[in-house]
């Protein structure tokens, strides 16, 4: 397993490379001119902004080759320099850290609540294909992928926050000015909201995905077999089938990490919170270009690292499959 | 009898008076909802936008003048100066030499001295700051800002330390008269042992005896640090935390009142984001107490209804389209005219403020003393942009834009307002589209309003209008050129201070500057604005006309279209007392001093 990831971390290099060259001059390619942004307008003599435009220039490297800009930014990134925001005048990991703090936890609390319930629900389901249990969680998993998450969390404020007075109605502030459990606390009391808007998001499909691999399993030869041989149905669902029905929703739920996180603007806008989607957004707007290449950066990696979940889990689930 | 009673009386208010002295409870929380993120930029000179300037006025105390609440006029505060010697100087320049009361200090127990107030201007003004914080125009008006400021003289004439209780700045000559003089005499004192703990004065006390290198340190420090997380202020609050899209403040124990040695006496006040879909929820909620300046029916009916304190005032100010006046076919007056006739105005106020507003033709705001005074003349007089489609095409078909595609078969209104028209636009002889880009800001009823009036309307009149929605902060960042684009329409609302100065606005010294909104530079309205401007402190009446001829060349000019002028309601939970000291120039945050929470 560990000789695979170091090879399958290993092979992600070139692809890496060639999705920082492809960002890079996307990037260089974009409209607008960085430092035309960060000279006082004031400046007027155009000796004096030839002057500034220059030592700009030269500040940031982007007097250099863009050969050169791309080997200095790769070797900065490597190292942890992120480069330096023109829209908030300090360096790009100063302003992401905290904002891709909320991001990341809040879309991993989802993620896990939501494949947990999709599993149990999905399996549940297929086993009593046709009830009432069945039939409800159809008519919730079409609503949940039918209803965009604008909708759920605006829908969400106005019960559990407006009429239930539950939780707050938005996530700002969330934890600020507690630390350790208290922090804990408030920060999930704030996220709440959102955790459910995006879990609702999330689950809904998968739990489509897990039933109906289920369903297919459960009515392969091998479970006829197994039931025929008198094993528990504890045993033929949890352990022969379910292992089996993995496979596809494997597929599904690597895929939708990745899909979670560039789809957390709409989330955080409605709920208030500071997060990295709305940051990209305005990086775009702003033609703040070292923070859309750092942040484009991160949904790649996150991509592609993605995708080695995405083996591993099959690896696990698929005793054909092998890890060599 | 009645004298005891008058003693009684005047016993209850010394103690009331006293009891507001007692300082500020940790247990009193304020909580805030601003609908819009904060840009977390608490010094000025930068990016501030509405709501980070709550945060920075909270911040803010001490200022050689403070605005008069019941008359908006700027007056001495006589809590930080203790004496003020003016000088008319022979060349015409005037020199306004402040004696500071001792005692005062920062929230950090730091004296507060001349140092305070000359380094502030110092600092400000040097060439090395105005490279990063490129809105701060601080000193403009006095000797010497120009040269300073290009970094072609190291001392800043119009600018004197003499002692830590002494300091004297001199108004340039061209500046006067000055119907705000005491504005340019106005001085806000800044932390300078934090932001610049190195500066060694000139002997003239004039300028920095520092190496460039230390004063670019300096520079960073606050345009990186500081900025973002003031440490110290002057004011009744100082910031704790940003965070979350919200900002913590809690109370300057040092702080030693306002013009009237009025304390603040909450502990705690929280700004922060909650979006106006949500404030009538988050106040029944408990979440936050205070949703400031609400202008929209869909706030404020449900709050009616609910029973939440409204307090109501008219606005010192108006929405807007802005306009570029140096970029695309916005350059044409007649252009912007006839976008102003493509307007159902009446429409925006009756969908944007529900009956809470009404439509203005120009740059001012129902409360306004001279509107007041003027109203008659100016209702009869400015052109009133209403909805008329012939009239635009009029207007557009004086301009190069009379053409089809072609760039010479004459533009035809009649094919452009017909049903089949689906691509029919104006062109002028160069085979140039008539196109404006608009920006508007996301969740916005005039945005919206924008969308599916404007764009319509002016494809009738053969103008291909394109609206982008998206943050205010980057429609801020547009419309002030931080951001390079192709913009050339926005819409917002401004609100105005008590010194009603169109120059840094509206006047052609400023275009470029991110000032200028519209960065129109014209002859005669920059001779109306100097004429508005260039008035005695004591002529009233000269400036009320002054303001009207401004009017009418504004109106003309049409640099943006004036939407609304409206009532602001800020509604509270019943929590929340001493409201009703808020006035349409100073807002909650201006006058924090005087709001408790029960």
């Amino acid at each position: 397993m560990f000789k695979y990831l170091v090879r399958r971390m290993a092979s992600l290099v070139p692809v890496i490379i060639m999705i920082s060259i492809l960002l890079f001059s996307l990037v260089k390619i974009m409209p607008g001119d960085p430092i035309k942004g960060m000279i006082n307008p004031n400046i007027k003599d155009p000796v004096l902004y030839q002057e500034t435009y220059k030592r700009i220039e030269a500040q940031f490297g982007m007097d250099k080759s863009l050969p050169e800009q791309y080997i200095r930014w790769v070797g900065r990134t490597v190292s942890g320099d992120l480069g330096y925001s023109t829209k908030y005048n300090k360096p790009v990991i100063d302003v992401i850290a905290k904002p891709m703090k909320n991001t990341v936890v809040l879309n991993l609390i989802s993620f896990v609540i939501s494949f947990v319930i999709s599993i149990f629900v999905g399996i549940y389901s297929a086993v009593k294909r046709g009830g009432w249990f069945d039939k409800i969680w159809q008519v919730i998993s079409l609503v949940g992928m039918s209803l965009p998450v604008v909708l759920i969390g605006l829908m969400l404020i106005y019960i559990f926050a407006g009429k239930l007075k539950w939780f707050p109605s938005s996530g700002a502030g969330a934890g600020q000015g507690k630390v350790g459990l208290a922090y804990a606390l408030d920060w999930l009391n704030s996220m709440a909201l959102p955790i459910f808007a995006i879990t609702i998001g999330s689950f809904a499909s998968i739990i489509r995905y897990v039933r109906n691999a289920m369903i297919d399993v459960l009515s392969s030869d091998y479970i006829r077999t197994a039931r025929a041989k008198g094993l528990s149905n504890k045993v033929v669902i949890y352990s022969h089938a379910f292992r089996n029905a993995l496979i596809p929703v494997v597929t599904i739920v690597a895929g939708s990490l990745a899909g979670l996180f560039s789809g957390a603007a709409i989330t955080e806008s409605i709920f208030s919170i500071d997060g990295i989607g709305k940051i990209l957004v305005e990086a775009v707007t702003n033609r703040d270009f070292m923070m859309v290449l750092a942040l484009n950066m991160f949904f790649a990696s996150l991509s592609l690292i993605a995708n080695i979940i995405m083996d591993i889990g099959y690896a696990l689930v698929d005793p054909r499959v092998k890890l060599d | 009898m009645k004298r005891f009673a008058v003693v009684l009386l005047a016993a209850l208010l010394v103690l009331t008076g006293c009891g507001s002295k007692s300082g500020p409870s940790a247990d009193k929380v304020l909580t805030v909802a601003a609908p819009a993120s904060l840009n977390g930029d608490f010094v000025n000179g930068f990016g501030t936008n509405a709501y980070d300037q709550w945060a920075v006025k909270l911040m803010s105390g001490y200022d050689t003048f403070y605005v008069d609440p019941t008359t908006a006029e700027l007056k001495l505060d006589e809590s930080v100066v203790k004496q003020l010697v003016t000088t008319d100087n022979a060349d015409g320049s005037k020199t306004y030499t402040f004696t500071l009361n001792e005692g005062l200090k920062f929230s950090d127990g730091e004296a507060l001295t001349a140092k305070s107030y000359v380094g502030a201007l110092l600092f400000r003004g040097q060439a090395g700051w105005l490279e990063q914080a490129k809105m701060d125009s601080t000193g403009y008006d006095l000797v010497g800002y120009e040269a300073y400021s290009k970094g072609e003289a190291d001392k800043f004439e119009g600018v004197k330390y003499i002692d830590d209780s002494n300091f004297s700045v001199t108004i340039a000559a061209d500046r006067l008269p000055y119907y705000f003089e005491t504005s340019y005499a106005t001085v806000s004192p800044e932390p300078m042992h934090v932001w610049f703990p190195e500066a060694k004065l000139n002997a003239d006390g004039n300028g920095f005896d520092n190496t460039a290198e230390e004063i670019a340190a300096a520079v960073k420090n606050v345009s990186e640090k500081e900025r973002f997380k003031p440490t110290v202020s002057a004011g009744p609050y100082v910031l704790e935390t940003y965070e979350n899209n919200q900002a913590v403040l809690v109370a300057n124990e040092n702080y030693a009142g306002n013009f009237e040695g009025k304390k603040p006496s909450i502990g705690k006040v929280v700004i922060k984001l909650v979006e106006s879909d949500v404030t009538v929820q988050a106040l029944g909620n408990g979440e936050i107490d205070l949703s400031p300046g609400n202008i929209e029916s869909s706030v404020i009916e449900p709050s009616k209804e609910a029973g939440y304190q409204l307090i109501s005032y008219p606005r010192n100010g108006y929405g807007m389209i802005q306009f570029k006046a140096n970029k695309g076919p916005t350059q044409i007056t007649e252009v912007r005219q006839a976008i102003g006739y493509l307007l159902d105005r009446n429409e925006f106020v009756s969908k944007v403020v529900g009956g809470y507003g009404v439509v203005v033709n120009a740059p001012f705001g129902l409360s306004q003393w001279f509107y007041k005074e003027n109203k008659d003349e100016l209702d009869n007089d400015l052109i009133q942009y209403t909805f008329n489609l012939t009239k635009a095409n009029e207007l557009l078909d004086t301009t190069d834009y009379k053409f089809e595609s072609d760039g010479t078969t004459a533009f035809d209104p009649a094919k452009a307002n017909s049903d089949a028209a689906t691509n029919y636009f104006r062109y002028n002889s160069k085979g140039e589209k008539l196109v404006i880009k608009h920006f508007g800001s996301e969740k916005n009823a005039v945005t919206d309003l924008v969308v599916s009036q404007l764009v319509p309307n002016a494809k009738a009149a053969g103008i291909e209008y394109f609206v982008q929605q998206g943050e205010f902060s980057t429609l801020g960042d547009y419309m002030q050129g931080r951001v390079e684009n192709d913009y050339n329409a926005f819409n917002l609302a401004t609100s105005f201070t008590s010194i009603y100065d169109p120059y840094t606005g509206h006047h052609s010294d400023w275009v470029g500057s991110g000032l200028n909104w519209g960065d129109i530079a014209d002859p005669e309205l920059d001779a109306a604005i100097m004429n508005l401007r260039n008035r005695a402190p004591e002529d009233r009446e000269g400036f009320s006309k002054a303001v009207v001829e401004y009017f009418k060349v504004w109106n003309k000019l049409l640099p943006s279209v004036p939407l609304y002028s409206n009532q602001y309601f800020d509604i509270a939970l019943d929590r929340v007392t001493g409201l009703d000291s808020i006035t349409p120039e100073l807002d909650w945050a201006r006058q924090i001093v005087y709001i408790d929470v029960k």
